[in-house]
């Protein structure tokens, strides 16, 4: 199985690197794939070029304040949480998104993708084609669904 | 401490040069930030060697070509010493504490907060201290929803004030201490009062600038006063032990000078002991977390200025600095004062000093061929020299984002959590701050050590 077969295409589905994360946590929100809202987005800059990814987990880490370290962690308050989202939705894109990026190709296998997302502790991987034109993501979660359309059709 | 006198024998030949392009091109690439400026160090110290502008049995035991083995033993001691007591959680306790004091009130906040910073500064270094202060300071901001840059910033030139006071305060101290053998309690007696002095107008500038700025809403200051300090606290038994050997060590400080023991002695003892008792099985994280590019930049830097003073760059310029004051010392140590403020704002201290501590040494020299030792080192007419020079390199380093490594940190940190301070920011304080604090020094210097002699 190919990356091609499985990927999420990218066609509107990606965000710009000077939007704020307002606009990029609602877009996220309303755009679905396989049923569900997405966890992660490319960016690109002039709608072509890849410059970094955006996943949830990086718009989490946005919320905690870099100086919450081991020492102070505990001294929080009510309303932080709160005040914090605010803050992060006025954020830009560029502060959070994760750059220099591990990518596939569409014609990569699956299960190579699947190893390098583990080997790199990743989620998602950008498809890009040898021009560097951003095709698709394809997320461990797409490896997943179409493992379970082969083991599950076998049980049954 | 004897200096080891060498004898003086160079033309303006080949290595002349050699020595003095290694230098300027390393200066140029460390303030341009190209390259790591350990790594500039590192490069330019293995040049002079390769190159044999100085030979590597002077740049390993002669201290006055190569490596001061007691600035870097009292570094790595005072590191290892602090990496130990970092994660008991001690020094968030206090900050808190202090807030709490404060009543949750924005500008008393940055009062204590300025205060703990400089008196830590002084016992600790710069650095420790900025990271120590700025984490809490950013949290209490937050809560009160009042800017962190002007706390962040009053913390800067705070920790460079206080490091001010002592011999363990700034890099600049440490190293001065040593070449001109001078002890901790020489560095309270002569820099204590001008700091205290210069600590008191800088608050009352505080106060004026900000007294009325910062405000927040009650409701926000609960937020503090229902904070329990006593969370910070990681490990009891551990911030005793570290607070014995801290008290234990600063003791050793305060005796060396009487005692006999170099700074780095101490130092070494308290690291060693702390290290002993804690209990730690496995001193690999309290060793890897010494700065060791601070130490190795030190290390190379130690070299180049041998080189430097190897083919007699050094004696002349301080033959030159002596030609431009005509011989008048109350001129010379203003000269350095300034020029040294200016300097250590534009560049680095560390590499400063580095260069300076060899020239004032060889201007003695020249004043007072026939002294040696600590007649010549601690010629009264001297002194004022080592001070102008330890106020100016300090005091400077508040000019800019960039004078000290105190302020880079602050300015990182700052960014990190998502405010960024702009180097015209830090200008627009620092520059004003370190002009009065070094006129204040000036004044200082004269009245002192020449007004009424």
């Amino acid at each position: 199985m190919r990356v091609k077969e499985i990927m999420e295409p990218v066609t509107s589905n990606w965000l710009r690197p000077e939007q704020t994360l307002y606009d990029a946590i609602c877009t996220m929100r309303k755009t679905k794939w396989e049923e569900n809202s997405v966890n992660g987005m490319v960016v690109l800059e002039h709608g072509i070029q890849l410059v970094g990814i955006v996943t949830i987990k990086d718009i989490v880490k946005a919320i905690v304040p870099s100086y919450l370290d081991d020492n102070i962690g505990g001294f929080t308050w009510d309303g932080m949480f709160e005040e914090r989202a605010e803050k992060v939705g006025e954020m830009l894109v560029r502060d959070i998104m994760t750059g220099e990026l591990i990518t596939a190709k569409p014609d990569d296998m699956v299960i190579h993708c699947a190893d390098q997302m583990l080997d790199n502790q990743v989620q998602r991987l950008p498809v890009v084609d040898d021009t560097g034109k951003v095709l698709g993501i394809i997320r461990l979660r797409d490896v997943y669904l179409a493992m379970t359309t082969i083991v599950c059709k076998v049980s049954e | 401490m004897e200096s080891v006198t060498a004898v003086h024998h160079f033309q303006m030949d080949m290595s002349f040069w050699v020595a003095i392009t290694i230098f300027v091109v390393a200066l140029i690439l460390i303030v341009s930030e190209k390259i790591h400026k350990t790594i500039v160090a590192i490069c330019g110290a293995s040049l002079m060697l390769v190159l044999k502008i100085v030979d590597q049995q002077q740049a390993f035991h002669l201290e006055e070509y190569g490596v001061d083995w007691n600035v870097i033993f009292l570094l790595v001691g005072m590191m290892v010493i602090i990496n130990l007591m970092r994660p008991t959680g001690i020094f968030e306790y206090m900050a808190i504490r202090s807030a709490k004091l404060a009543k949750g009130e924005p500008f008393r906040i940055l009062i204590i907060f300025a205060v703990i910073t400089a008196v830590l500064s002084a016992l600790l270094d710069n650095v420790t201290t900025v990271l120590l202060i700025a984490p809490v300071t950013l949290l209490i901001a937050d809560a009160l929803q009042v800017d962190a840059i002007p706390f962040l910033i009053v913390e800067a030139l705070s920790s460079n004030i206080g490091g001010t006071a002592t011999l363990i305060g700034d890099p600049p101290n440490i190293m001065i201490a040593s070449k001109a053998n001078l002890n901790f309690l020489d560095f309270v007696v002569h820099l204590g009062p001008v700091v205290l002095v210069i600590m008191l107008v800088f608050l009352l500038i505080i106060k004026i600038i900000f007294g009325r700025r910062l405000q927040t809403k009650e409701a926000l200051k609960q937020r503090i006063l229902s904070m329990d300090e006593l969370d910070a606290i990681k490990d009891v038994k551990m911030v005793k032990k570290s607070l014995f050997v801290l008290a234990l060590v600063l003791t050793g400080f305060i005796l060396h000078g009487a005692l006999h023991y170099e700074p780095a002695t101490v130092a070494l003892f308290g690291a060693g002991l702390l290290l002993l008792i804690s209990g730690t099985k496995e001193p690999e994280q309290a060793l890897a977390e010494v700065e060791w590019p601070v130490v190795f930049f030190f290390i190379g830097l130690f070299i180049m200025v041998g080189g430097l003073v190897k083919v007699g760059f050094i004696s002349m310029m301080s033959t030159e600095v002596l030609g431009l004051t005509e011989g008048n010392l109350f001129q010379t140590s203003m000269l350095i004062l300034w020029f040294s403020a200016v300097a250590s704002a534009v560049v680095d201290n560390i590499p400063y000093v580095a260069t300076m501590n060899p020239l004032v040494i060889d201007m003695a020299r020249e004043l007072w061929p026939e002294l040696s030792g600590n007649d010549l080192l601690h010629h009264k007419d001297l002194l004022p020299i080592w001070w102008s020079l330890a106020l100016g390199a300090c005091l400077g380093g508040n000019g800019s984002p960039i004078g000290a490594s105190a302020n880079v940190i602050v300015v990182g940190m700052a960014e990190k959590a998502g405010c960024r301070i702009s180097f015209m920011r830090f200008v627009a304080y620092g520059a004003p701050i370190t002009f009065v604090t070094v006129f204040i020094a000036m004044i200082y210097i004269w009245l002192r050590y020449y007004a009424f002699y």
